[in-house]
């Protein structure tokens, strides 16, 4: 038997097919059905738009892990959902060099110099979204320098940018329930359509790669907290819930941004914990500060106590129940027959 | 826009100030009375806190040497010099210990030394060793997952690319964590002063088992115990053993090993590729 | 196939692969010419050689014995003369000193002592010695002396005997095949044991993808309104022993505890046919039911082997092993032993003999953990494999211990799922090693 060598390994010698790289593509399928949305809305923007994210996150990948002298991991897939979930992220009508820049930050700072995939405690697409919304005053600046490459595919004048949530908020007209729930275009890429993100996310759910609890939550946060203390002028007061779930990045944060692996609590009561604070802290964003971008500030703003929930909600030990009293012993039917 | 600017740097400035004074005072008035003389000695050790001492820290050894637990010569990387200077802090007379560096005893790599199965899981010396008493055919030679390489923390070993560690003799301060790191003992520390040969082999075993293991192991023929002028050469549990003291270097005993497992520590190649790296100049 | 709701939190679903050997019958082999028997096939103390080389031994006769409660004797399994006692290669990957025997081919038995076979006239405490002497262990793979699990002590009473018939493992069929060719015996044992116990239930768990064995056990049971069969939901690793009493008889073994703390001793049905077959024929446990599987063997098969006999053997006979194998494992492919060469013997707890061929199982680099939590989601006994193994990596045994490394039933599921491919069970259970010899030392 010296011609064949066997491989020894600990048990299990069986794995699942399922890898990192196998998982990241499913998220990318998910992602596909509010991509094409987005895509017939905004039309070669949103493809422009689109394609500058993907090939930024992947050379930013590519020089963070030159220039750190590791391996390159492009091939695990996830700086390409990185990429798509900021552009996702982005409004119809973004500069591309905004959508750059936020990629960049996410892949190159949230992610790489953070210690790369799994080391990261911030959301990567999240916190580009937010640093480049923070930076806004400087675009000012920016912008001069940048707005002779600024590229415009023009014929988008029908369409309005304005979010649902921003039409909320100054009472003007809106767009019914239900096209809200189908379509309707205006604010980000990625909000274009709450149908097409449950697709995703039920896809995601039934591969296993997330669990029901956090958007779960994240909704039920929203809704309560929209039923309490939403502006019930408007619109009849049992709808304005569906119109916070509805609209804005809620279901894109809930479904796609909120249950990344990384940056969400390991334990089934942790991750209800910590989607229901999303949910509340998202509402008291959008009804007391701003219309946008509550989701991702929220989503941020939890991403950095999942260590502490994680801690708090280490499980019950398989058995830690207090002992039933041991059962007095029935007297077995064999030795009377005996 | 340039007032709310002008605000919040003003804001943030003002804060950082007071914050910075309020800890200036505090650590004027909060202050812990301490020996200076334990400042005095973390200054003049090296401060890597590889833990070659036995202490968690820099700090910790330099406590412990005030205080009389440790010895004034237990810093090895900072060798006779950092000796030197704690006792001149102490007011103690201090004798410099033997500079030493790490060497890898063994030489038979993926190529020279056949293996019994594959290995696959935690990267890790000890824990393969518990399977199937490892996985090379010789219970002596190295594994080469680098258990000594991860120990090091002075940054002087790697991973060759043939499977096995070498040491960086310019890096390596000989604390000789890397020999504690090695399940098979096959590291060993050796005066840093580049002289004498050296038998790179660790196996045990006797003649005929070792040749079927590895081509470049000691079989324990005792031509170099023959071959030696000096009668350095001794032979311990089926391997033979150069005594470096008594070592002239005269290279006799190299030409009559058969499987050339004798190495110069300086000097030409001798037939054996790897003794132009730095692992056979330990 | 009727789908049963019983199962437990957490588990995954390996691809079984029992198809190879489910419809094969247990065939048997003639015996060897030569048998090594380890003085070791057993959690206690390893027996003392009760020969030396030279001596000749009849089939049954004892050749191995130890003093302490928690051990099983070791019997000669072919006739002939002792050639020696010297430590051999074992599956557990260990030297442990075994006795080897030639075979002069007449495979004459030792005349059994018993004279009363009924097993209904017997005395619980003969019994038990006649199950002892006969060296039942469990023969499901974890090997606990069998007479120990029957002789609980005065101030834990057991109420009900679960026989696990569940094989979550995947590829092998040795207890499927059992149960479906000699289901009578199977029941018998329960009903010794129960005897013994004074216990007045007996559960059968059975994994739903047995339709068969399911419906022949029942039929079996009929009329005796004592036993009962539970179809379980098949899921890895339904048949741990603490996941099948959750789930059959809705007991949760406190953490740390045996199953005798609620009331319950547990079999493989294995070990049951074998307590039958020795207490009422008095034959001692000198073979058993092996299926040898996988995509690396030209002929699965379920054969009833005498123990001793060498695995590479057994492969020969099996039509050899292909080009492509890359992995010998004793057991099944959660939890068995993977094997540096096939010189080793079939010993009492070997239920399986799995050869994977390269394309059944993958040696791929681990990556980062990226935290996606499935292992804490399929741990059945609620541990973070996750936070366990980066403890255990860091050397901070404290941690580990904190986090209950000590619970740990090795059942890979977690790194079954892990899609960075993290070595988490070798991790945790060096951790779990650990911890248990600090506790020892305390």
């Amino acid at each position: 038997m010296a011609d064949t060598q066997f491989s020894v390994t600990t048990s299990p010698h069986l794995r699942t097919t399922v890898t990192v790289s196998s998982a990241m593509r499913d998220v990318l399928y998910a992602l596909a059905p509010i991509t094409l949305v987005s895509i017939y809305w905004f039309k070669f923007n949103a493809v422009f738009l689109i394609a500058v994210c993907l090939i930024v996150a992947m050379l930013t990948e590519l020089l963070f892990r030159k220039a750190m002298n590791k391996p390159a991991t492009l091939k695990d897939g996830s700086a390409l959902v990185t990429g798509l979930l900021v552009a996702l992220c982005s409004g119809g009508c973004s500069a591309w060099w905004v959508g750059a820049l936020a990629t960049f930050i996410a892949v190159g700072i949230a992610k790489e110099l953070m210690g790369g995939l799994g080391w990261n405690r911030f959301n990567p697409a999240a916190f580009g979204r937010i640093s480049v919304f923070l930076l806004t005053p400087f675009f000012y600046w920016l912008g001069l320098a940048f707005s002779p490459l600024q590229a415009s595919f023009g014929g988008l004048d029908v369409i309005t940018s304005a979010t649902p949530l921003a039409l909320l908020k100054q009472g003007t007209a809106l767009p019914d329930l239900g096209s809200l729930f189908l379509s309707f275009p205006g604010g980000a890429l990625g909000e274009t359509s709450a149908l097409a993100l449950l697709i995703g996310g039920a896809y995601l759910l039934y591969k296993e790669h997330i669990r029901w609890h956090i958007p779960v939550s994240i909704v039920a946060g929203v809704f309560v907290m929209a039923l309490l203390f939403g502006d019930h002028s408007t619109t009849p007061f049992y709808l304005t819930p569906f119109y916070h779930i509805f609209s804005g990045g809620v279901l894109l944060g809930a479904l796609f941004m909120a249950t990344d692996w990384v940056t969400s609590p390991i334990t089934p009561r942790g991750r209800v914990i910590f989607g229901l604070a999303i949910g509340i802290l998202l509402m008291i964003f959008r009804l007391a500060l701003g219309p946008t971008e509550g989701t991702c500030f929220s989503i941020l703003i939890m991403n950095a106590f999942v260590p502490l929930i994680d801690r708090l909600t280490r499980q019950r030990k398989f058995g830690e129940a207090p002992a039933r009293p041991a059962p007095v012993a029935v007297k077995p039917s064999l030795e009377k027959s005996s | 826009m340039e007032r709310q600017m002008i605000w919040s740097i003003v804001t943030l400035g003002g804060l950082g100030v007071l914050f910075g004074a309020l800890l200036a005072l505090a650590a004027r008035f909060f202050a812990v009375e301490s020996d200076p003389r334990v400042e005095e000695i973390a200054e003049v050790l090296p401060g890597a806190n590889c833990g070659a001492c036995g202490y968690a820290g820099c700090q910790n050894f330099a406590q412990a040497v005030v205080e009389g637990k440790a010895a004034v010569d237990s810093c090895i990387p900072g060798g006779s010099e950092t000796a030197e200077a704690i006792g001149k802090i102490l007011g103690q007379d201090v004798e410099g210990r033997e500079p030493v560096v790490a060497a890898v005893f063994c030489i038979g790599d993926r190529e020279k030394a056949s293996s019994k199965f594959i290995y696959f899981g935690i990267e890790d010396c000890r824990i393969a060793e518990e399977y199937g008493g490892g996985f090379k055919d010789c219970p002596y030679g190295c594994l080469g997952l680098g258990s000594c390489v991860a120990a090091c923390p002075f940054d002087a070993m790697r991973m060759g690319p043939d499977g096995l560690p070498e040491v960086d003799r310019d890096k390596c301060t000989g604390c000789g964590l890397c020999k504690e790191a090695c399940p098979r003992g096959i590291i060993r520390m050796i005066p840093r002063e580049e002289r004498g040969h050296l038998v790179l082999c660790n196996s045990r075993d006797r003649g005929r088992a070792v040749s079927r293991a590895c081509q470049v192991g000691c079989i324990g023929c005792r031509a170099c115990v023959r071959a030696c002028p000096e009668e350095a050469i001794t032979m311990e549990e089926n391997l033979a053993v150069i005594d470096l003291d008594r070592c002239n270097d005269c290279g006799e005993c190299v030409p009559k090993c058969r499987p050339g497992c004798i190495i110069p520590r300086k000097g030409p190649a001798t037939g054996v590729e790897a003794t132009e790296t730095k692992t056979i100049s330990a | 196939m009727a789908v049963s709701i019983a199962t437990f939190k957490g588990g995954v679903h390996p691809e079984y692969f029992k198809e190879l050997t489910a419809s094969l019958a247990v065939t048997p082999v003639e015996p060897p010419k030569q048998v090594v028997i380890p003085m070791l096939q057993h959690i206690g103390a390893p027996c003392e050689p009760l020969v030396k080389p030279g001596d000749r031994v009849l089939v049954g006769e004892k050749i191995g014995e130890s003093e302490a409660f928690v051990s099983a004797p070791v019997h000669a399994t072919v006739s002939g003369e002792i050639t020696a006692v010297a430590p051999h290669a074992h599956p557990s990957g260990q030297m442990i000193e075994a006795i080897t025997i030639e075979s002069d081919g007449e495979d004459s038995w030792e005349q059994p002592a018993a004279v009363e076979f009924d097993w209904e006239k017997l005395s619980p405490d003969e019994i038990r010695r006649r199950i002892r002497e006969a060296g039942i262990v469990g023969l499901g793979g974890a090997a606990f002396p069998a007479h120990v699990k029957l002789a609980p002590p005065e101030d834990k009473p057991i109420d009900t005997v679960i026989l696990n018939g569940a094989e979550c493992e995947p590829y092998l069929t040795a207890d499927h095949r059992l149960m479906l060719e000699q289901p009578q015996q199977i029941v018998t044992g329960l009903l010794i044991m129960l005897k013994i116990l004074g216990a007045g239930r007996g559960i059968i768990g059975i994994e739903d993808n047995k339709a068969d064995a399911l419906r022949v056990m029942r039929q079996e049971i009929e009329g005796r309104p004592e036993l009962k069969v539970a179809s379980l939901r098949t899921c890895y690793p339904q048949g741990a022993e603490k996941m099948l009493i959750e789930v059959t008889a809705g007991r949760t073994v406190p953490a740390g505890g045996l199953p005798m703390d609620v009331g319950v001793v547990n079999h493989n049905v294995g070990t049951a046919l074998a307590i039958a077959r020795a207490v009422t024929e008095g034959r001692p446990l000198v073979e058993r039911v092996v299926t040898v599987t996988g995509g690396g063997v030209a002929r699965p098969a379920n054969l009833l082997v005498r123990i001793g006999t060498r695995v590479g053997d057994l492969l020969e006979l099996c039509g050899g092993m292909k080009e492509d194998t890359g992995k010998l494992i004793i057991g099944g492919p959660m939890m068995g032993l993977s094997q540096p060469h096939p010189d080793i013997p079939v010993v009492k707890g070997t239920s399986g003999i799995t050869v994977l061929s390269d394309e059944e199982f993958e040696l791929e680099e681990a990556t980062a953990c990226i935290k996606c939590a499935k292992c804490v989601d399929s741990c059945p006994v609620n541990l973070l494999p996750l936070f366990l193994a980066e403890a255990a990596e860091h050397g901070l045994i404290e941690r580990a211990e904190k986090y209950r490394a000590a619970d740990c039933i090795e059942c890979g599921c977690c790194s079954y799922i892990c899609p960075a491919r993290r070595p988490l069970t070798q991790w945790i259970r060096l951790a779990k090693a650990e911890v248990l010899k600090r506790r020892r030392q305390r």
